[in-house]
């Protein structure tokens, strides 16, 4: 096992003693020997000096910090449970226990978001010195409570022109600061690349443990692969672990218990890879395409790469990956390619 | 003979035609309540559904009369609407009375009005009706006083009934009797039999509805259709109960249908002569003419390649709808598609419709358009129903547009609004005639391009849904049309083209211009919409390029549902049309048509 990231909750709220049983279930399960990144997403309003040194002794090696904004008014817009000062608070806690990797997590494309608030935000956050930044546009999406807004009339989302605007800021700010964009979302400096999610882009295996956790394994000499995922209720999660032996979870009568599963082709797979490898720097090359999913692009594909390439959109050889100007097009460019 | 009555029904959609004729039906025994669907005459389910009746039908009833005389009655259903104004005349032409059925709570309408016209120039003894007396707001003296201003009939003359309770229905059976005659003709004559409608079936091939007007027809005989000429055999002749009924012989009189393994229905028109080969009549029955296409408009499927099977549907289409044609043609932006005329808006929705249901076809319809004559500075006439086929502006003499006579009739407080829309279409005020105190009849001259869109809907939105329309084509007349061509990119889209006036071209590019703005989507390069006339572009509207297309977070999860989202995508972008680098959405090509819902 390479890496171990612990989020999409608030793992934060968990007590270090919590963390240390968490933590020895999982030494007692699995090999850690190689791990090489062992990442906690953390809530500016729960941490303190002593929780950090704690997460760190556990074996912690990197934290990701939902900070956000720095503004007050979008933070309370966003529901967002702490102020600027615990996000200051947090930040110096941080640099003070001595964490040499981490991510902070910035929000951009607030409908009432301001240039002035974005570049504000960026000078706010360099001050600290990130090794990592994931920098993600807000999305209003249906049922949640932005989204319900949004349908009654009362929000209107940010403008594409601007948020396109806001975009480009941080990737020009960022860069400044030798912090350089790795995928659509995600920024690091040389080295500080987070090994975990490369992994998801790149079809590694990878185990989701917990209510609505997402599983994906591919034995690579197989023509499919299986994605699968745990029920988002956490009453019926717990039941299925209650009734089963956890060991056995990569038995079919056991995958059966999960919420949701599919199969997925090597062409699946393939338009996977295409999709999530033109959201990132490294690209992905047609040897790779050949050589794990045996895929080839046709010749209308490349007339369109043809096409994105005399526009600029598309590097102009090998790997397949897009430049920046066509990264804040990938949905459409991926949409025209596959 | 002289217990025969053959009758139609005249009405205006919605005055409750088919319901009356349901209690008819039932009341004479020609069907049980357990048969009894809601009414039965209409039995395409686009027809329920609408409310219309779109094809003609006929039914045979047995009556047994108060003086204990027995009768046979044969209905002869109408259409309702007036894109099918010639198959009413023809229908009116195989009967000696007709009902003439008012609402009780509407009134007469323009459409009931131009019928009984009809069928009064044909002869035919005509029995008021007032309908709907059971409604609330039935208004019975009101209607009987707008009957009398119409006919000059007398009070008395008028039957008040009510199709929903049967009240009056007896009445009005004793009158059919009583006052429409039995049908003329003399059965020793060579055969001359009317076909006033004709279906095709599947298995059966063309069915025709014929009223023999003289002469006898045998099962097994040998019959000519004497306007196509073409020879057949009576094999199955029978009569029109709610099932057909084989019998041998039909005489002068008589309704009933033949069927002689006729494999398509344009060797069947409606207003031919059938008679037999081995006596046959001198001259067919007068009034026969070929129905021709009003309204012309494109129809490409979506998916190129499904250009065969869209054949395939539009020729089963014909077998049963001889008024649709079509014929192949290629457009820059469409592909191969079809040319289609048809009789109006609404038979051009109702093929599109069936297109849909009945065959599953994913098309796109261009803009409509009607027929223009055109005079080259060579001195030829080209006959232009595709605005691609429009020669260039400096190549044209003269252009020529089908005109129409309108008769509007409305209540008197809406003659402003009318008026107004009649002068916004180009129309010739020609006279206002004052039916009573309440009601005027309007007639005004207008160029056929300017109703047939959505004129009528117009018409009853601006009249609360009082007005009633009816049009008789007059003729051609020059007008300044010219060609407007929309440009994206700088390329013409000929889908997007369009005949308009002169002095509605600037308005109509500008919005047309905005319209697809709204309608086509940002794409990765910015999109330039020009409406030109020749070389000269009249406007200009930009769709800005898209500046960003991202989803934001992309992990465990996230793959699947991006994945998922790009595949609906994918399906959505199949019903895109690509034209030079800008994808247009169907939609778009019928822009025209809902200009003015912003």
């Amino acid at each position: 096992m390479q890496t171990i990231y612990l989020g999409g909750g608030t793992p934060s709220r968990l007590s270090l003693d919590q963390f240390e049983r968490l933590i020895d279930v999982l030494r007692q399960r699995f090999d850690l020997s190689r791990l090489c990144e062992f990442t906690v997403e953390v809530n500016p309003e729960d941490i303190s000096a002593g929780y950090l040194h704690g997460l760190k002794h556990l074996g912690v090696t990197r934290l990701s910090i939902g900070v956000q904004s720095f503004q007050p008014d979008l933070l309370e817009f966003m529901h967002r449970a702490h102020t600027s000062r615990q996000a200051h608070h947090a930040l110096e806690l941080v640099s003070d226990t001595g964490f040499t990797s981490f991510s902070v997590d910035l929000i951009f494309g607030n409908p009432r978001q301001t240039m002035k608030q974005l570049r504000d935000d960026l000078r706010q956050l360099l001050a600290y010195r990130p090794p990592h930044i994931s920098a993600y546009a807000l999305s209003i999406e249906p049922k949640t409570r932005l989204g319900k807004q949004h349908k009654l009339g009362r929000l209107k989302p940010a403008d594409d022109d601007d948020v396109a605007a806001q975009f480009h800021l941080i990737r020009e700010k960022l860069e400044k600061h030798d912090i350089r964009q790795y995928e659509v979302s995600n920024f690091a400096k040389h080295g500080h690349e987070a090994v975990h999610n490369s992994a998801y882009w790149q079809h590694e295996n990878y185990l989701g443990l917990g209510p609505a956790a997402h599983s994906f394994f591919w034995a690579g000499d197989r023509k499919s692969a299986i994605r699968f995922n745990n029920s988002p209720d956490i009453h019926a999660y717990g039941q299925v672990f209650a009734s089963q032996n956890p060991k056995k979870v990569n038995q079919p009568e056991i995958r059966e218990s999960f919420a949701g599963q599919e199969s997925l082709t090597l062409q699946t797979l393939a338009n996977e890879r295409i999709m999530m490898g033109l959201r990132t720097r490294e690209g992905v090359s047609e040897s790779e395409l050949s050589s794990r999913y045996n895929y080839s692009l046709n010749i209308t594909q490349r007339k369109q790469l043809e096409l994105f390439r005399k526009e600029g959109l598309v590097a102009p050889v090998d790997p397949l990956r897009l430049t920046a100007k066509g990264i804040v097009l990938v949905d459409a460019i991926i949409l025209k390619l596959l | 003979m002289k217990n025969i009555r053959n009758f139609c029904i005249i009405a205006h959609i919605d005055h409750g035609k088919s319901t009356l004729a349901d209690r008819l039906l039932e009341r004479t025994g020609a069907i049980t309540e357990r048969e009894m669907q809601e009414q039965v005459l209409d039995d395409m389910d686009l027809e329920r559904e609408r409310g219309i009746t779109i094809k003609s039908h006929a039914i045979k009833m047995d009556y047994k009369a108060s003086d204990g005389q027995n009768f046979f009655f044969n209905l002869i259903d109408t259409p309702g609407h007036v894109d099918f104004a010639y198959e009413v005349s023809r229908a009116l032409k195989a009967c000696e009375g007709a009902l003439l059925i008012v609402d009780a709570t509407q009134g007469v309408e323009a459409q009931t009005i131009s019928n009984l016209y009809q069928a009064i120039d044909q002869n035919l003894e005509i029995i008021p009706v007032i309908n709907k007396i059971d409604l609330p707001g039935a208004d019975i003296d009101g209607m009987s006083q707008q009957i009398i201003d119409l006919l000059g009939c007398k009070k008395e003359d008028i039957i008040p009934v009510s199709g929903k309770t049967g009240e009056g229905v007896d009445v009005l059976l004793e009158e059919i009797v009583m006052k429409f005659l039995p049908p003329t003709g003399d059965p020793d004559k060579p055969l001359r039999a009317l076909i006033f409608d004709s279906i095709f079936n599947a298995y059966r091939g063309s069915i025709v509805y014929v009223r023999i007007m003289d002469g006898t027809l045998k099962k097994g005989e040998k019959i000519r259709f004497m306007a196509t000429g073409k020879d057949y055999e009576a094999d199955e002749i029978g009569y029109l109960r709610l099932k057909p009924t084989p019998c041998n012989e039909l005489s002068a009189g008589e309704v009933g249908y033949i069927i002689g393994n006729v494999k398509s229905l344009e060797d069947t028109k409606v207003g031919d002569t059938v008679t037999s080969h081995k006596n046959m009549a001198s001259a067919p029955i007068p009034g026969y003419k070929e129905v021709k296409p009003k309204v012309f408009s494109g129809i490409y499927p979506t998916n190129t390649e499904d250009f065969e099977s869209l054949r395939t549907a539009l020729d089963k289409l014909q077998l049963n709808d001889a008024s649709l044609q079509f014929i192949p043609e290629t457009s820059v932006a469409l592909g191969f598609g079809f040319r289609a005329g048809f009789l109006g808006m609404l038979h051009m929705e109702i093929i599109q419709e069936r297109l849909d249901r009945e065959f599953d076809m994913d098309i796109i319809t261009t803009v409509p358009n009607v027929e223009y004559v055109v005079e080259t500075t060579e001195g030829k006439e080209v006959i232009v129903d595709n605005p691609s086929d429009m020669p260039p502006p400096g190549k044209i003499q003269e252009v020529r547009e089908p005109y129409i006579k309108a008769q509007i009739i409305t209540p008197s407080e809406y003659i402003g609004s009318v008026m107004k829309l009649c002068q916004e279409r180009r129309g010739i005020y020609v006279n206002t005639m004052y039916l009573d105190a309440k009601r005027v009849d309007i007639t005004y001259e207008l160029p056929l391009a300017e109703i047939v869109f959505d004129f009528y809907d117009k018409l009853k939105s601006q009249t609360r849904g009082y007005a009633s329309l009816d049009y008789d084509i007059i003729g051609n007349r020059p007008g300044q049309l010219v060609k407007l061509d929309i440009l994206l990119n700088g390329d013409p889209v000929d889908a997007l083209s369009s005949i308009v006036h002169r002095d509605k071209a600037y308005e109509w590019g500008k919005r047309l211009c905005g319209k697809l703005r709204q309608l086509i989507p940002r794409q990765m390069y910015e999109v330039i919409i020009q409406a030109a006339i020749g070389a000269k572009i009249i406007s200009r509207d930009t769709i800005r390029a898209l500046r960003k297309d991202v989803t934001a977070k992309c992990y465990g999860g996230d793959v699947s549902r991006k994945r998922k989202l790009l595949e609906k995508q994918k399906e959505g972008k199949k019903r895109m049309k690509q034209v030079g680098t800008v994808e247009i959405p169907q939609e778009a090509f019928l822009a025209v048509l809902s200009m003015d819902d912003d």
